[in-house]
């Protein structure tokens, strides 16, 4: 599988924080579908494979999930914390990627099983390389679990 | 009065040489004075209590031997017994010799041969220590008499013999009616074995610490009083009596209650207090989270797009609508300058603080570090007065407190000079104060109170940007850590700032 064709997994309830992120990515020149879900019930959805996203062809496993942690619904941590306990994806890379540089949040992100912390910056320009950076590691750099690889 | 008169010179020798015989034979002074005012013959006792010997007081003036001031008191009872009459008194009179003493004195007309008496006997009681004790007795009994706590007195038995106004008072018996009666009409039932007790412990000559119990009044109603029991003794040391002394102390008692239910409720009210504390912080917490979240996120998107709009569609925005854009991206980001610093003042405000010993040039670097990118576009030049002191700080807060100070040194100066800092540090005493000193535009005294307030800017934002709280997290931090700050400045002559903390 190519990774730089692999899906990632947008979890973002903000649509100007969605537009503002796939602008950055496009203009970074990285190809991957970015599928966006809204709400923390849709990303579980999404990963558990319910009802239309029993689809795998369009909707296939992301290679890597980008996460809010403030959610609508089901907050980023209980997606996270469902996740680590959910057979086939529970070894998927989570970027936490939320607004809060609380010391409180980012502990129990971590504790709940987060790869990856990275605060939205205020300024599209350090958006930008922050995207930049998180793509040229996750997808370009970083090796995905084996069971990801191979299609779950 | 008929008198029979001894008639002849012998006859009246020999009474002379009888009475003298009588008189000295008395253990108590006796004198014998003639009419023209001297002594004649005095008593051994008589001269011992005058401190003469009896050869320099016979035939002397009386006035020369008791002094004038004792002869001038003395006179009216010599003139009258001098007028044949018996004379008794007593009085207290200042004498030489023996000096101001009570006396009682009995005066007796002597006759001679003639119908008027040729002198007097003198017999003189010293009665001083016998009033000084009735004085002093006088004084006691005012006490007993005046004291606010009843002091009532009983046999063995338990009868009363006497008690004081105060008693009376507060008993409701009178001293008349009380007098008599067992003890038992003052006790409440429920409290008889607590006299047998007292009572056993005084036989044994034990006095009874005072000790708070209840008390019977005649109409029946029960007075909380605070008793001491104490044995009375005969001049032989034989217990024979006890005396109880009562105080009132029903007042004391409300005010023990008062004070009991006041401090219970205030223990409520500062739990609840507490409580209330808590449940604020909590919400605190909550919109610190919110902050940090929700407020952000506008700023995002405000920043994101008017860039966008920049980018994509400079052509159609023309240079005033790229300008317009331009201050929509600006304001965002001052917007979201102010929040992070806000949320860092009031994190500052509530984190736990790790003190540890610290490097004061360990962590200047560290601040130094994080701006060197300001420090470069600026051309600042930073020197260290190596080596500088340690302290007891939390590193993290130390930081930022050294990042914002050292912020401060390099923007605050005239446009077009560069900015000098110079970091340096001393002891002075518990503490290690440092120093940052800049070349900059300075502060004018006026200011001084004010620069480390939430929100105190005294430049415009055109001139110098910023939000008004670098100062304040410098102050909040340092005071937190056991700290204090200052600033020594005028306007145009470069600013000296520093902060002191523990070593």
């Amino acid at each position: 599988m190519d990774r730089r064709r692999g899906t990632i997994l947008f979890v973002e309830d903000d649509p100007n924080d969605v537009a503002l992120t796939q602008r950055a990515f496009e203009q970074a020149g990285f190809v991957n579908p970015l599928h966006v879900v809204a709400d923390g019930e849709q990303a579980i959805g999404y990963l558990a494979g319910e009802g239309r996203y029993a689809d795998r062809a369009r909707y296939p496993l992301p290679i890597l999930i980008l996460l809010d942690l403030k959610l609508p619904r089901v907050s980023g941590f209980e997606v996270l914390t469902w996740l680590r306990e959910a057979p086939g994806v529970r070894r998927l890379p989570v970027v936490a990627l939320t607004s809060s540089g609380q010391s409180p949040d980012i502990s129990r992100a971590y504790d709940v099983g987060a790869n990856s912390y990275l605060v939205k910056p205020v300024g599209f320009e350090r958006l930008q390389e922050l995207v930049r950076t998180l793509g040229l590691y996750w997808i370009m750099t970083n090796h995905g679990p084996a069971s990801v690889e191979m299609g779950g | 009065m008929a008198r029979k008169r001894v008639t002849g010179a012998a006859a009246a020798r020999m009474a002379e040489e009888h009475l003298r015989s009588i008189g000295e034979a008395l253990p108590t002074p006796v004198t014998r004075c003639s009419r023209d005012l001297r002594y004649l013959w005095v008593s051994q006792p008589y001269a011992d209590w005058l401190g003469h010997p009896s050869e320099e007081i016979v035939g002397q003036p009386i006035v020369d031997v008791i002094g004038p001031e004792a002869f001038e008191a003395i006179r009216p009872h010599i003139d009258r017994v001098l007028a044949g009459t018996r004379v008794e008194y007593e009085a207290q009179i200042s004498f030489r010799g023996p000096g101001l003493r009570w006396i009682h004195a009995v005066y007796t007309p002597t006759y001679g041969t003639g119908d008027t008496p040729d002198g007097w006997v003198a017999v003189v009681f010293d009665v001083d220590d016998r009033h000084r004790l009735e004085e002093e007795h006088g004084r006691l009994a005012a006490i007993v008499q005046n004291s606010d706590d009843a002091i009532v007195a009983k046999t063995l038995d338990g009868v009363i013999t006497s008690c004081n106004p105060a008693a009376e008072r507060i008993f409701g018996y009178r001293a008349d009616e009380a007098i008599g009666c067992p003890i038992t009409i003052i006790i409440p039932p429920d409290r008889l074995d607590e006299e047998h007790e007292v009572m056993a412990r005084l036989r044994r000559g034990e006095r009874t610490g005072h000790f708070d119990t209840v008390r019977k009044a005649k109409d029946g109603s029960l007075i909380d009083i605070s008793l001491t029991v104490s044995p009375i003794l005969d001049a032989g040391g034989r217990v024979v009596g006890a005396s109880k002394i009562a105080r009132d102390i029903t007042e004391r008692k409300r005010t023990e209650a008062a004070l009991k239910e006041l401090t219970l409720t205030l223990e409520e009210r500062v739990s609840e207090r507490t409580r209330e504390l808590e449940e604020i912080n909590a919400e605190l917490d909550a919109f610190g989270y919110t902050v940090s979240h929700d407020l952000r996120a506008p700023l995002r998107a405000m920043d994101g797009f008017a860039k966008a709009l920049m980018a994509d569609h400079a052509d159609t925005l023309g240079s005033r609508g790229l300008d317009y854009a331009r201050r929509i991206v600006e304001a965002a980001q001052r917007m979201d300058l102010l929040i992070q610093d806000l949320l860092a003042y009031s994190r500052l405000s509530r984190d736990e603080l790790r003190r540890e010993r610290l490097d004061l040039g360990d962590v200047v670097r560290e601040a130094l570090h994080g701006l060197e990118d300001e420090i470069r576009t600026r051309s600042a030049s930073i020197t260290i007065a190596d080596p500088l002191g340690t302290v007891l700080a939390d590193r993290a807060t130390l930081r930022q407190i050294i990042t914002n100070l050292l912020t401060n040194g390099i923007k605050f100066v005239e446009e077009g000079s560069t900015p000098r800092v110079r970091i340096r540090s001393e002891s002075r005493g518990l503490m290690e104060r440092l120093w940052v000193e800049d070349n900059g535009i300075g502060i004018a005294p006026r200011y001084h109170g004010r620069i480390f307030r939430v929100f105190e800017r005294l430049h415009g934002i055109e001139t110098y940007p910023g939000t008004g709280i670098g100062l304040a997290i410098v102050r909040r931090g340092t005071e937190r850590m056991g700290g204090r700050v200052g600033v020594e400045s005028n306007a145009g002559a470069g600013a000296k700032f520093w902060i002191e903390l523990p070593r």
